[in-house]
């Protein structure tokens, strides 16, 4: 039932890339505990708690900076509507 | 009191589960802004999810799960610290940064024995049951294979193939209903879409999920999904009610990485057929099975296309 072995992030993404800018700051309540900081995937930088009902939460924190080449997608003929083909 | 699990019962008559969360009957509902479960914990302020009062993306736990350990998971994603804003409003690099954090729920959530199949998606607006405004969408791990996927296999077997693959074939093909193309990702309305604006977002090439796509492929994605919600909110001039799923390989088998089941390819719902007429499923829809459109694709898929245009 259970999938393979975890796959690594991709190589195009250096593990340390990008981390955030804005790590979290100590909590604001006594109802939770830290359990592990400076974890990554790809991009981001993990930091996860569980909560005093057990409760999972991950805060996830990633450079704000724009992207390079940020998509390249682009809209088709706007308002033709005829066959592309 | 009311029991805190899910129960799940087999609707015999149409071969499908039912899942019974009663307790979510009492789940928060449209709070004021003041009270937000999702906003960052400030000083003084009320105690939110997220104790912290700053975030920039967070993922924990539903509250009121529809599905739980041993049998299942849900868990809510909430995309920023800042209440107000869309899908649509967030940083280029935010929204990478959530194909990301898809991924790697995806491969956590997929790698627990008691989940079948992930499936990530947001609720957008009240038309679509939303009950908090902050931005976020939601993640169920199934403990079992759902309807939808199962009938994406079954497609798999029809066409002799990756059904996704040979679908967005025909659509290059066709080109009437492409609304966005890349190198890396295709947006179009689909032939036989059941809703007036449904749209699909497939990668061209053939990648089962999240776990397939290197981090350029990640950046194009989520560009286009950007696009098309932009895109969306321009159509009326109004934020633009939808579902949004991502549809990807099923996690029972394994590894994932390897099964030639699934095409990563993101559908949205929307429910609107004109800026003020919903859709809604009625007579045919419920009791056949059959969508009745009041559009047709090809001229949705044209105001779509000018939408996307101006909104850019």
């Amino acid at each position: 039932m259970a999938v393979g072995p975890a796959q690594p992030p991709s190589p195009e993404q250096p593990p340390n890339a990008g981390s955030s800018e804005r790590a979290p700051q100590p909590p604001h309540t006594d109802d939770t505990s830290q359990e592990a900081v400076g974890e990554h995937y790809g991009p981001l930088e993990l930091t996860r708690i569980r909560k005093d009902d057990g409760r999972s939460l991950i805060l996830y924190g990633h450079d704000e900076q724009p992207p390079p080449q940020a998509g390249n997608a682009s809209a088709t003929e706007s308002d033709d509507g005829c066959d592309r083909a | 009191m009311r029991p805190s699990v899910s129960e799940q019962r087999f609707n015999e008559l149409r071969g499908e589960h039912v899942v019974y969360a009663i307790h979510r009957q009492d789940r928060t509902f449209l709070p004021d802004r003041a009270h937000c479960p999702l906003d960052p914990t400030k000083p003084g302020g009320p105690q939110t999810e997220i104790p912290f009062d700053a975030f920039q993306i967070a993922v924990f736990d539903n509250r009121f799960p529809s599905f739980e350990a041993p049998s299942g998971a849900a868990e809510v994603v909430v995309y920023t610290d800042e209440h107000d804003g869309s899908f649509a409003t967030l940083s280029p690099a935010r929204v990478e940064a959530l194909m990301w954090v898809w991924r790697h729920r995806y491969e956590e959530l997929g790698a627990r024995p008691d989940v079948d199949y992930v499936m990530i998606f947001e609720n957008r607006g009240v038309e679509v049951g939303v009950t908090l405004h902050h931005p976020h969408g939601q993640i169920y791990g199934y403990p079992f294979l759902p309807p939808v996927p199962t009938l994406e296999l079954a497609a798999d077997e029809r066409l002799g193939g990756c059904a996704p693959c040979e679908l967005l074939q025909r659509e290059l093909a066709d080109g009437r209903r492409v609304l966005l193309e890349s190198d890396t990702v295709v947006a179009y309305v689909p032939e036989a879409a059941r809703w007036a604006y449904e749209v699909h977002v497939v990668m061209r090439e053939h990648r089962a999920s999240l776990l397939d796509c290197d981090g350029a492929e990640l950046r194009e994605l989520a560009a286009t999904l950007q696009a098309l919600v932009r895109g969306y909110d321009a159509l009326f001039q109004r934020p633009f009610p939808y579902v949004m799923v991502v549809h990807q390989a099923p996690t029972a088998a394994a590894p994932v990485s390897v099964t030639p089941h699934g095409h990563l390819h993101v559908e949205f719902y929307p429910p609107l057929r004109t800026a003020e007429k919903l859709k809604f499923l009625a007579g045919s829809e419920q009791g056949a099975g059959t969508f009745i459109s009041d559009t047709l694709p090809e001229e949705t898929a044209a105001a779509l296309r000018e939408a996307i245009a101006r909104a850019v």
